[in-house]
Order: structure tokens, then sequence, then C-alpha cells
């Protein structure tokens, strides 16, 4: 006899029952998720930089050792 | 042909013996005291060699057709290999399945010695349990060998001198990186001194053998033409710090990272080539010694000041390292700050760590360091922190398979949050942040984690959030309708991931 091992669509409708689930589309949601869109971009853009001042220098360093 | 069986003790004598025989090596030379014995001192005492000549090295003999044999001098073309097993071995085992079962499990790998008069240590695979000092975590890959005419399995990190000729430290280096993947996962594969000279033929200028060494570019560029995505981190460029947090980072993720050290800019001459593949074992005096770290990130710093909360991060502990010098025996521990204070030559002491390449798979887009900040911004933005509390960050990554293989086994985890991870839809590697406390992480527990999608780069709208809990939430994507779900569910301390590493 066959036997469906799909637990978390069950999790899930036990959860909703019971108004234990919440989207996330508020609108303090919104601005929290945009806060830390701005933030990444960022980092992003500071990462960038690292990364390509790292190659221009990896490449003046000769390993001979 | 040459089947010596001897003790500890008995070595010098045979292999000095053999030396002369094999490799026409004049005894004043004292080759076993100049190059060999620093090799064996630091093997346990109750071990045996098993001692076979001539030996056929791959690795050598390509070394030997592309190079050596060209010149008017006479090379040898034939290796010695020593085997190397934990106690005595019955002789007779080696005739029978259950004898060589047992053998196998005192085999403790192989070190061959080349004909190369100057630098004789060639391949060799050692594992960690043939050395004295074994306790720290390191990456393995398992080498097919024989000894006696049997095949056996070795155990452990390749590793090889250079012979200053076809290979310096950079090719070493490379050769080990590529023998290591090249063993354990079906997309890589071993290379040879020849195809890495042939990698770097279309880039380079002048001749390349003999070998004049590497830059790191170059370095990174063979790897990536053997298949992987590589990255480069410069210590000036990321600052001190961070360049240690994501040194420490990839480490704790198993991947072994190539490490350049140099003290040009201490006036010195020296630039060197070596691996780094794991660390000591965490002990509850390193984590009592960490200190909360300084956020650069202006939401973060603000959140946590908001709340007053010290963040503490697992990149931070000030643990030695685990290195593979082409130079020194395998296994060298050493701190970041000075990778090369155990050299006899005090010229090396000043050395510093100046970059470090990290062979990655290609299609790891997210690296480390917007993966370590995202993880801290979702932590602090996306979750209700209690006040006062100190948060310890444990970040690494993982193929999703070893992930979910463990998290299956994990009795400790909550069960349905266990059940809603494990049929998360993830891709091959994840990047896995787990929240724990000082006091938690002391019995390697943690009671949140944030999992992230390793393929994707874009990290805008939470894009590589897979899925997070902490602090009785839940948050994943709902496909239907586009936005993360929230849901109430507490994940109570639960035993860390190990896997990486096999151990903390």
């Amino acid at each position: 006899m066959a036997t469906e091992l799909n637990k978390t669509k069950e999790i899930k409708a036990r959860l909703n029952a019971i108004e234990q689930v919440r989207p996330m589309s508020t609108q303090s949601d919104a601005a929290m998720i945009h806060a830390v869109n701005q933030q990444m971009e960022n980092v992003r853009r500071e990462y960038q930089i690292k990364e390509r001042e790292s190659q221009l220098s990896a490449s003046r360093v000769v390993l001979t050792a | 042909m040459n089947r010596i069986y001897c003790n500890k003790e008995e070595l010098k004598d045979n292999l000095s013996r053999l030396l002369t025989e094999e490799f026409n090596i004049p005894n004043y030379l004292n080759a076993y005291d100049s190059q060999i014995e620093k090799y064996v001192t630091p093997l346990i005492d109750d071990i045996t060699i098993f001692i076979e000549s001539p030996y056929v090295d791959k690795v050598y003999r390509d070394s030997y057709y592309s190079y050596f044999s060209s010149k008017l001098g006479s090379y040898k073309r034939d290796c010695i290999r020593l085997s190397f097993f934990k106690g005595q071995i019955d002789l007779s085992g080696f005739e029978s399945l259950d004898g060589v079962n047992v053998i196998q499990s005192r085999y403790l790998g192989f070190m061959v010695l080349r004909p190369t008069t100057s630098n004789m240590i060639g391949r060799s695979v050692i594992s960690p349990r043939a050395l004295k000092q074994n306790s720290f975590l390191c990456v393995s890959t398992q080498v097919h060998s024989t000894v006696n005419f049997v095949k056996l399995t070795a155990d452990g990190f390749p590793h090889s001198s250079q012979d200053t000729e076809t290979i310096s430290c950079a090719e070493t280096t490379l050769w080990a990186v590529m023998e290591y993947f090249g063993n354990r996962y079906a997309e890589y594969k071993p290379t040879l001194p020849s195809l890495i000279t042939s990698a770097l033929k279309k880039v380079s200028a002048e001749r390349q053998v003999p070998s004049k060494g590497l830059n790191i570019q170059q370095m990174s560029y063979v790897l990536k033409e053997f298949g992987f995505g590589t990255k480069i981190y410069g210590r000036n460029q990321f600052g001190k710090s961070e360049f240690k947090r994501l040194f420490s980072t990839y480490i704790e993720s198993g991947i072994p990272i190539i490490v350049a050290i140099d003290n040009r800019h201490n006036n010195g001459n020296i630039g060197h080539a070596i691996l780094s593949v794991g660390h000591e074992s965490t002990t509850l005096e390193l984590i009592d010694e960490l200190e909360p770290i300084g956020v650069s990130n202006e939401l973060v710093k603000h959140k946590l000041l908001e709340k007053s909360i010290n963040l503490f991060d697992n990149d931070d502990v000030n643990k030695k390292f685990v290195f593979i010098d082409d130079n020194m025996p395998s296994y060298c521990l050493a701190n970041l700050e000075s990778p090369a204070l155990h050299y006899p030559n005090s010229n090396w002491h000043n050395c510093e760590i100046t970059f470090f390449i990290v062979p990655l798979y290609p299609k790891i887009y997210l690296e480390a360091y917007e993966a370590k900040n995202f993880m801290q911004l979702v932590l602090v933005s996306a979750f209700d922190l209690k006040p006062n509390e100190d948060i310890f960050l444990r970040s690494y990554l993982t193929s999703s398979r070893s992930y979910k293989h463990e998290l299956m086994l994990n009795a400790t985890f909550d069960s349905t949050l266990k059940s809603l991870i494990l049929e998360s839809n993830m891709p091959k590697f994840i990047w896995v942040c787990e929240i724990s406390t000082k006091d938690l992480i002391k019995n390697q527990l943690a009671d949140g984690i944030i999992l992230l999608d390793a393929t994707e780069a874009n990290t805008q709208n939470f894009k590589p959030l897979i899925c997070a809990s902490y602090m009785g939430s839940y948050i994943s994507h709902n496909s239907v309708s586009g936005f993360f779900d929230r849901n109430n569910l507490i994940l109570s301390p639960f035993s860390i991931f190990t896997n990486n590493l096999k151990g903390f």
C-alpha cells in the first residue's frame, strides 16, 4: 500500500487552522525588507571594490619559496 | 624488488641502505637525517613501516618524462614507497580477506621518496591518526594504493614537497588541491605537474619550466581552468579582522584554501603558497575568551545597541589552523597572525598571510562576505530579539545533501521544523547560520537557524533566504502568495552540524 510522506502540507494546514501563520505582507514588513535591501546594496558595493582590488593586488605577488 | 617490513627504530638503517642502492645517494650526504627524519619524528612510536622499491609514482614519472629525462645528467625514474601501520601487522594477513581487513584498519597511509636528491619527499597521504599530536579537525580524502601487492585505501590530505624544478610551492599546492578534490568528488579529477604547466600555457609570456613560482592570479586561473569558481581575498583590501573571519568561515565550511604568506612588506624576500585544511578543536576557554564583534553595518549596529545585545562570531575564536606546507611535514598547526613561526629559519618568522584563494564549486554565486552580512541583517531585522542577550553566530557552507542527511538523523531537532526544513527545495550548496549563545555553544547546541540559497547572488527582497527559525518564529517563502510566511513555531536547542570537519 502506498504511503504519502508529505508532512509540510499537513503541518501548514494545521498551523493555518489555528491561525499561527501570518504572511509578511504588512507595511512594516515591507519597510523592514526595504531597509535590508538598502543595506545589502551598500554591502555589495563595498564587496565589489574589495574583490576587484584583491584581484589587482594578487597579480603582483609571486609565490616561489 | 625490495620489500622490507620494519619498526620506527629500524627505519633509518634500512632506508639509508636503500637510498644508496636505489638512488645512488652517497652516505656522506646523510639524506635520512637531513630530509626524512623530520617527517618520521612526528609519527606515533607504535608504528611499523613497509618499504617497497622500485615504486612507479605517477606524479614523479610525469615530472621525469616531461623534464628530468630531457637533461644530459642521469636521473633515476623509480621511487621508494613507505607505507605506515599502527602497531605490528601479521604479514600472513596479506594472503586472506579477513587478514586484509585487519591490515586496512591499521593502515595509516603512505609516503613516496623521489630520487630528486635535495627534495626527496614526494606524493604522500598520511592519516592524522599516524601523528602523536592530532587533536585537530581537518578535511581528508581517500586515496587508493597498494602495499605488498594488496589494494588498500589511505585516508588523509595529500602532501608533497616541491622538487624546485618542475614544481615550486605554487604548483605543489595546486596539485594537492586537485588530488584532494579529484579523489573525493566526481566533478573534478587529480592533476599532474605537466598539466598545471599546460593550463598556464596560453597566459604565460615566458617558459614555465624550470619553475620560478606563480603569482596568485595565475594560481586562481589554473583552478578556474580545472573547473572551480575561484575567489581571491586580500588582507589589505578586506581589513585584518574581516579577512580572518572570511578565512575561518571557509575552513569551517570544509573547503581547503590556498594561502599566500609573504614578508616582502616587512623588508623580506619570501613569498610562499601553503594550504589550510582545518583547525584545532574549539575549547571552552577559547569560547570564554571570545570578545563581541565590532559590527560595521549601520542597521545591525543600531539594532544591537538599541537592545544592548552582544554579537559573537565563531570565526573570531582565536584558534590555530591546520596547514599543509610543502616545506614541512603534513598538518602543521599555526596561528593566522604568525603562520611561519615554527620555521627553524628565523627569516620566515615575520611572514604574514596576505591573500587566500578559495576553490568554490562554480555555482556557488553567493560568497562569504555578502552571505554573512545578509545573515546578520536577517537576524536583527526579521526577529524580535530579546534585550541584553549574548548571541553567538556560526556560519558555514555545506551541501544540502549532507545537511539534510545530518538533520534527518538529528534526534535533538524539533520534529515539526525538521520536516518543514527537510521538505524545502534546496540547491546543491547552502549557507547555514546557526544562532546560539556562549553557554549553549559550549555544549555544541544552537537555538536558531538561517538557511540561504548559495546559488542566489541577488540579495534583494530576501531572495537567498530559504528559511529561518528563531525566537518562536519560522520564516519561509510561500510560493503561492509570493510573500514570506511567519509561522509560530518554537525551535528548542538542538545539536549543531559538525559534518564539514567532523567536529567543532
